[in-house]
């Protein structure tokens, strides 16, 4: 199972172009065989659109589909603005393949505070959500999908994790800040999303894919610095930082096994959630 | 377009309000300082402030240039005079020679650039007058110029707050008659006069009737461009040019970015409220 991310710059609310930029990269991943190419988090419509997350519901839905139904011999996880009901917008994630629209992920946490405004523009995921999420097998790996924010909480990843995913994908559109205090080049928020995600990785013995956007939006500047951590915590692919890039990785199996043996993620203890429901 | 329809005695009396509390209040000056040129925009804004503020609070500044034409300014004498704006606190100062010195100096203006040096010498005048006379510089702006991007980056744009902003150029129109404002200066047409023969009906080939109804129904009633070209009966490439023309001159309405580098930085993450003590 051969793994890619496609670390692009989005075009702020310019749908034709996005969909140029994917398919090139769909084609580069064609041709070194990547199973399941993985783009960054609204990565047909771009981040920070404002009061243009009204208005590109529609078309990128419809880039969505011309995607799913042109490349049939590749997964991808593609971000996108999903209006199941008309006028209530979510931040989504689809995985395509086979000509088909498998899975729609939704943001389960909105950030709101700082720049963000996620809160102001979409929908929060109903408690349906939940029950209807599921797995996708890419090449025989369950495969599912969380989004940015959902990351730095522990349980999104768990509840995939607990439905059968070996393999979680994080789609985010991470800014830069604090250039004042650089770790080796790049933003400390790049250290704190690699602990939050060799983290997830560990505790859920599971694959994390981790494809951020890079290059300029606005007054926003997203930093790149996509990576895939193994179920044993170690980084194992890496992007590069401030511009665009497109890595791949083989899956190593064994490495979930491994993991699997030294883990007590066999154990669930259901009333650590119970109680949790009544704070 | 009656939904561009206002009650223009609440709609006055309402900015006239908040005119005095932004100024007097919040800002603690004592005076409403305006250019005015004889235009529509101009009067109904100098009327407001002296709503506002008083004729005594009120100044008053004609600052015209060889592209003024000698209407405008018997107008704006006109109006000043219907204001009884005191003596002592309007004056006529001709910008065309400093206009001049900075081409002499600096070199050769084409058309339009001369347009925004004459807008951006007005500017640095009407300041320093606010200073001198512990005012605010009261701008004249309409929203469909604002929308529309149809005034001069830190020339007419640099003001300290823009009263009638939230009025389309047909409801300022209406203001204008409910104010009784010379019918000359109701029925000319809109222009920055920064050339001569500069109209903005005639460079944007549409109505303002028109502009303000295809920029209310697609910025505040959501339509979209097919549904404001059936509902007008205008053709869709008329309604693309002007939103278009708002889409191209979002920067004009932009304070400069600040590209990010510390923990917070002047932008996005700088949302402290205007009234900050």
């Amino acid at each position: 199972m051969r793994v890619g991310i496609a670390q692009i710059s989005s075009k702020l609310g310019n749908i034709q172009e996005n969909l140029r930029k994917h398919a090139s990269f769909i084609e580069e991943a064609k041709s070194k065989s990547v199973d399941l190419l993985v783009f960054p988090e609204l990565s047909l419509t771009g981040y920070n659109l404002k009061d243009l997350y009204f208005e590109l519901s529609k078309e990128s839905t419809e880039a969505l589909n011309y995607l799913s139904s042109t490349y049939k011999d590749i997964h991808m996880l593609v971000g996108f603005i999903y209006e199941p009901r008309i006028g209530l917008y979510y931040n989504s994630a689809a995985i395509l393949g086979e000509g088909k629209v498998k899975q729609i992920y939704q943001k389960i946490y909105l950030p709101t505070y700082g720049l963000f405004e996620e809160g102001r523009y979409f929908t929060e995921v109903n408690q349906e959500y939940f029950y209807i999420l599921k797995t996708v097998s890419v090449n025989g790996i369950n495969v599912a999908a969380i989004i940015c924010e959902d990351a730095w909480h522990p349980e999104p990843a768990e509840l995939l994790a607990r439905i059968g995913a070996d393999l979680i994908l994080i789609p985010a559109s991470s800014p830069a800040r604090n250039f004042y205090n650089l770790v080796n080049g790049k933003p400390p928020i790049s250290l704190t999303w690699e602990a939050i995600l060799k983290t997830r990785a560990v505790e859920n013995t599971s694959y994390i894919v981790f494809a951020n956007r890079v290059g300029p939006e606005d007054e926003e500047f997203f930093w790149g610095g996509s990576m895939i951590v193994s179920p044993e915590g170690e980084v194992v692919a890496s992007a590069k930082v401030n511009e665009e890039d497109f890595i791949t990785y083989d899956l190593d199996l064994t490495s979930i096994k491994r993991a699997r043996r030294f883990s007590s993620f066999k154990k669930h203890v259901r009333d650590i959630h119970r109680r949790l429901l009544e704070l | 377009m009656n939904f561009l329809n206002i009650d223009e005695e609440k709609i006055i009396e309402y900015l006239a309000k908040r005119l005095k509390w932004y100024v007097q209040e919040f800002a603690k000056k004592r005076n409403g300082v305006v250019a005015l040129s004889g235009g529509l925009d101009s009067s109904v804004t100098a009327c407001i402030t002296v709503k506002a503020l008083g004729k005594e609070n009120t100044f008053v500044y004609l600052l015209p240039s060889e592209s003024t034409p000698k209407e405008d300014i018997e107008d704006a004498l006109e109006l000043i005079n219907m204001l009884e704006i005191p003596k002592e606190n309007w004056e006529t100062i001709n910008i065309t020679d400093i206009v001049n010195l900075v081409e002499q100096k600096v070199g050769k203006y084409d058309k339009l650039a001369r347009g925004n040096l004459m807008a951006r010498i007005r500017m640095i005048i009407i300041h320093h007058k606010a200073r001198i006379h512990d005012g605010l510089v009261i701008g004249t702006g309409d929203k469909s110029e604002i929308l529309l991007g149809y005034f001069t980056k830190y020339g007419d744009a640099g003001v300290d707050v823009l009263p009638i902003g939230g009025l389309y150029k047909t409801q300022v129109r209406k203001i204008a008659q409910y104010l009784k404002i010379p019918r000359r200066i109701i029925e000319k047409p809109p222009s920055p006069r920064l050339w001569p023969g500069q109209t903005a009906e005639g460079e944007l080939m549409l109505s303002y009737d028109l502009i303000d109804s295809i920029l209310y129904l697609r910025f505040e009633r959501w339509m979209s461009e097919e549904e404001i070209s059936n509902v007008l009966k205008v053709n869709l490439e008329k309604v693309k040019m002007v939103t278009n023309r708002v889409k191209e001159t979002q920067h004009k309405r932009n304070l400069p970015e600040v590209f990010k580098l510390g923990f917070r930085d002047i932008g996005s993450d700088w949302r402290y409220p205007r009234e900050w003590l």
